[in-house]
Parts: C-alpha cells; sequence; structure tokens
C-alpha cells in the first residue's frame, strides 16, 4: 500500500540524530510551557519562530514546532490534574474531575489516565492525517481562485467565531493583520505601501517580529504587570497506577474523546480547546452516573484528554493539506513553511513528500516520547513552577532580541518589537484576542492574491464568489459557522484571556 | 474598565486605524476591479476595518 511506503519514508526522515533531537527538545519544551500557567504555546512557538529559521531543513523546524504545541496539551494535564491549575486552557476541563481525583490520592492515576489517553488519540490521529492528508490536497487542486479566498473567508471567520474572544473585535483584529501584511513593496507593482520611506520596511513587516512581540512579550509584560506573585504547593503522590476500574471506565470515553477531537480539530477555529470541552460535555450526557462528574469522575479526564491531543495534531490537516491555518497555532506553522520558502497549499504534500511524512512521523515519535517522560518525571514538572519569574522571563525577553535580531541582521527588526508588544499589551487589556490579528497577516498576502487573480479571470465581477458552486457552499458554510459561533457565546462563559488553542 | 469602555476603546482603535487606512490607500492607485491596483486591497481592508468599528460602536 502506498501509504505504508510513505510512512516508511517518513520515519526514515523523522528517525535522523538532528529530527529526533529537535522533537525531544520540542516536546521537553513544550511540556514545560503546558506547566507554566500563563504562557500557552503560541507564545512560546513566536518566541522561537526564528529560531526555526536558522535549523537548515524546513523539516526540522516543522518537528520542533509541532513537538512543543503537542507538548504542550501534555504538560497542561499535570498542573490541572495535581494543582487545580490549568497550564493551557484546553486543560481547563481536565482540573474538574483530575484535580478531585488528586483530593482522593488518586492523582498519580489520573495522570496516568490523562498520558494513556493522550497517546491513543495521538497515535489514531497521526494514522488520520496520514491517511486523508493527501487525498484532501488532492481535492483542493479542483479549487480554482474563487474557491480559495472563500476557503480563506471560512477559515478566518471560523477561526474567530468559534475562539474565545467576542466577534467583532476579533474579525477587526483579522483585518488590522492583513493590513499589515500590505505593508511594504507590493510584488505586481512595485508600489511601495504604507513604508513610509523607512528602507527597513521595503521587503514588509516579518511575522516572527509581529508575533513575538503582540503575542510572546505582551503576554509576559501583562503577567509581569497584573499577576506578579504565584506561590505553588506541590502534592505527594502517592502511587502512579489507575487500577483496574479506572482503567475500564476511561476506555469509552477515550475511544469517544479521540472521535471528537478528530473531527473537531479539522475546522476552523477547531482545535484542542474546543475538542476537549466538547468532549467533556459529551461524556457528561452519556455517562451513568453523571452525578460523579465534578466529584473525580475518571470520564472527566481520559474524554478531554485524548480530545485535546486528537484534536491539536488533526489541526495540521487543513494547514498541510491545503495551506488553510485553522487556528493562531496553525497559522504560525504555516509562517515556519513560509520563512523556509515552501509556500503552503495543495502542493506542499506533493512537491515537498519528505517534509509531510517526516513530520507525520515524527508526531508519533514526538507523542511517545511524551508518554514515557510525563509519568517518571512529573516531580521535575512540577517543580518548574518554583522557578521565580523574575529568572524566567529575562532570558525569554534575551532569546526574543536574539531571535528578532537574527531575522534580518537588523536592529530594526528589534526595535519593532517594542510597539508592536505594546499593541498588544493594549489589546489584552482591552480584552480582545490577540491571535486573530497573527493569523490575518499570515493569511492576507495569499487572500489578496486569490482575491486579484478570482477578479481578473471574472473581470471584475463580484457575483463569481456566488456562482461556482464550491465557493457558494464554502460561504454557506461561513454564515452557519458565524451563527454557530453565535449560538455557542450565549451558552458558555468567557474564559480568560489566552489565545492558544 | 468597565465592558463598554473597553469595547469603544477597542472600536476607536480600530476607527483610527481604517481611517489611516482609507486615506492612504487613496494614494496608491486603486485600479479597476478587473485589474486592481495596488491600492484597492488595503482600501477595502481598511473600509471594512472601519465598518466593524462603526458597528461595534453603534450596538448596544
Amino acid at each position: 500500500m502506498e501509504l505504508l511506503a510513505n510512512l516508511a519514508q517518513g520515519f526514515d526522515t523523522a528517525f535522523t540524530l538532528t529530527n529526533l533531537g529537535y522533537c525531544l527538545l520540542g516536546v521537553l519544551i513544550g511540556t514545560a510551557v503546558g506547566v507554566l500557567p500563563g504562557f500557552g504555546p503560541l507564545p512560546a512557538m513566536s518566541v522561537l519562530l526564528p529560531f526555526t529559521f536558522h535549523l537548515g531543513d524546513p523539516v526540522t523546524g516543522m518537528i520542533f514546532m509541532a513537538g512543543i504545541y503537542y507538548g504542550t496539551q501534555y504538560g497542561g494535564s499535570t498542573t490541572s490534574i495535581l494543582l487545580k491549575l490549568p497550564g493551557e486552557i484546553s486543560s481547563m476541563v481536565t482540573v474538574i474531575d483530575g484535580y478531585e481525583m488528586t483530593r482522593q490520592g488518586r492523582g498519580g492515576a489520573a495522570l496516568a489516565i490523562a498520558a494513556l489517553a493522550s497517546f491513543f488519540a495521538g497515535t489514531v490521529a497521526t494514522l488520520l492525517i496520514a491517511m486523508i492528508g493527501a487525498p484532501l490536497a488532492d481535492l483542493a487542486f479542483l479549487f480554482g481562485p474563487a474557491e480559495y479566498t472563500s476557503l480563506l473567508v471560512l477559515g478566518l471567520i471560523g477561526s474567530v467565531s468559534l475562539s474565545n474572544g467576542a466577534f467583532l473585535p476579533g474579525v477587526a483584529m483579522v483585518l488590522m493583520g492583513m493590513l499589515l501584511a500590505t505593508v511594504g513593496t507590493d510584488l505586481n507593482s512595485g508600489v511601495e505601501r504604507f513604508v513610509f520611506d523607512v528602507p527597513d520596511l521595503m521587503d514588509g513587516i516579518n511575522f516572527g517580529i509581529m508575533a513575538m512581540g503582540m503575542i510572546g512579550l505582551a503576554e509576559l509584560l501583562y503577567t509581569l504587570i497584573h499577576e506578579p506573585n504565584h506561590r505553588v504547593q506541590v502534592p505527594r503522590l502517592r502511587e502512579l497506577y489507575p487500577n483496574r476500574e479506572e482503567t475500564r471506565r476511561s476506555i469509552m470515553p477515550t475511544l469517544r474523546g479521540t472521535a471528537i477531537g478528530s473531527i473537531l480539530g479539522l475546522l476552523p477555529g477547531g482545535g484542542a480547546v474546543l475538542s476537549s470541552f466538547a468532549s467533556y460535555a459529551v461524556e457528561k450526557k452519556v455517562s451513568k452516573h453523571p452525578q460523579q462528574f465534578g466529584k473525580g469522575a475518571v470520564e472527566g479526564v481520559a474524554g478531554p484528554e485524548s480530545a485535546n491531543n486528537a484534536g491539536a495534531q488533526t489541526s495540521f490537516v487543513p494547514m498541510l493539506s491545503l495551506g488553510l491555518p485553522v487556528n493562531p497555532v496553525q497559522a504560525i506553522l504555516l509562517a515556519v513553511l513560509v520563512i523556509n520558502n515552501i509556500t503552503p497549499g495543495p502542493q506542499v504534500i506533493s512537491s515537498n513528500g519528505t517534509l509531510f511524512w517526516g513530520l507525520i512521523a515524527s508526531m508519533w515519535i514526538g507523542n511517545l516520547f511524551l508518554v514515557m517522560l510525563n509519568l517518571p518525571l512529573v516531580g521535575i514538572w512540577t517543580s518548574l513552577l518554583k522557578v521565580p519569574k523574575k529568572l524566567l522571563y529575562p532570558m525569554i525577553i534575551v532569546g526574543c532580541v536574539i531571535g528578532a535580531y537574527s531575522l534580518r541582521n537588523n536592529w530594526f527588526d528589534v526595535c519593532l518589537l517594542i510597539p508592536f508588544t505594546l499593541v498588544g499589551y493594549v489589546f489584552k487589556r482591552l480584552g480582545i484576542e490577540v491571535a486573530p490579528m497573527a493569523m490575518g497577516f499570515v493569511v492576507g498576502s495569499l487572500f489578496e492574491e486569490n482575491f486579484k487573480r478570482t477578479m481578473i479571470l471574472s473581470q471584475g465581477s463580484w457575483s463569481v464568489f456566488l456562482e461556482r458552486p464550491v465557493s457558494l457552499g464554502l460561504l454557506s458554510l461561513t454564515v452557519l459557522v458565524i451563527l454557530a459561533g453565535i449560538w455557542m457565546k450565549t451558552k458558555k462563559p468567557q474564559i480568560g484571556n489566552t489565545d492558544d488553542k | 474598565m468597565t465592558e463598554r469602555k473597553k469595547t469603544v476603546s477597542a472600536a476607536v482603535l480600530f476607527l483610527i486605524l481604517g481611517v489611516f487606512g482609507v486615506l492612504k490607500s487613496a494614494d496608491y492607485s486603486l485600479g479597476q476591479l478587473s485589474e486592481i491596483g495596488p491600492g484597492y486591497f488595503p482600501m477595502l481592508i481598511s473600509s471594512l476595518l472601519i465598518a466593524v468599528a462603526m458597528i461595534m460602536l453603534l450596538r448596544k
């Protein structure tokens, strides 16, 4: 079967010493980031983005970044369960029953279940990506510029609609991101847009700078100013293994969670967060003893934990096969491709086969690393929380400065971090998610390109978007997603101010 | 800051940026729809931004 041949090639790529090393490094960093509250995968990936530029091989960069992302899903569960401290929003649901299990002395069991459920979900999701990635890309070849434009609209609006923040500000942020993307010399006409005679702006604003400033440093600034102190008490673990009943009860929730996460991860706005919440709701509904939820029901840990891992991984599919980022994290991964001169889109799989399959193989390897590392090293992860911020944060800042400079050997870029940090901070204070702006930025030039082409082909007719059936379908889906988002927001209360998915 | 104040502040920020965008985009040739110039897209985005800002201000 061709699939096996491809996977074999993938493992070949993933098993090089470099790629294994960066996979391990990525998941370690990811777990650490997941453990630390506040700093999520998005800021961490933003800060490390310039670093991927210097790794040489784009596969390595992707493996590294991907490792960080699904690593945070594992790490976040640890603190949720042990300390009632969700390291990530997607782990928030795990707190509910996970912490209760700890209080009942079953913390070790909860951790084990979480890790195993996550590993199962990760394995299944990896297989899924392998199976549908290429066929989906083939489908996309049928897309013309009009369809692509509509797809991007669906992606952008969808991710805003189903995300944490309010809808209108989110849309505005996307638009701002797209506007910022126009800064620089327009490739088609040679006209310098919004450059104001600043030569350093002629090539446009580097995404890494925007991401590091607005997402990473702004988060840091905000925490420094508003949440300076956070002392944590780490409990002792009596035993690390689940008993027979807990294991038995976890099987179906894990299967369901994996299914839910795999599907929801594919949708715009989807990913780990949506999946974990959905899984918790489902588990509660189908349980024979729903009153146990909130009091240490192991289903409330197994389900969401598998869902968030499945969701995190399948969210790679639209990005890899269509070039469509469904959430801000995927936007950053897209940026990694762009930085390495790979144009995202359906052709990525066929022309960069080693990248695609290598990444998939390494995702499974990463999951393996994580399940092996998380349990024995629990003590280390929790003691990470004791590292004082005044040690950690300057390191991050220095990292950003170095990263920013390394992009173009240009101080201007480093200085540009400052306004972006301030902007990010201001918006955080106003309660607005900054991540959609990053999405708009990454997608901006792609959007403009496709929009222009559509107009040229249709000779200036706007109706082409509604006349072509696929395009019409995608736009109708967008309307549905907007409605779904409105409905969802009336049901679910706002959940804090972090932007990772 | 109250919710309303936050929304208004944000909307004002968007409005300012949008207006700035529209004004600046006009400097770059817009072209026609069938032959889009460099200013068209930024103008479009900026106008949408203004629209969103206005909706945010006028709601509630």
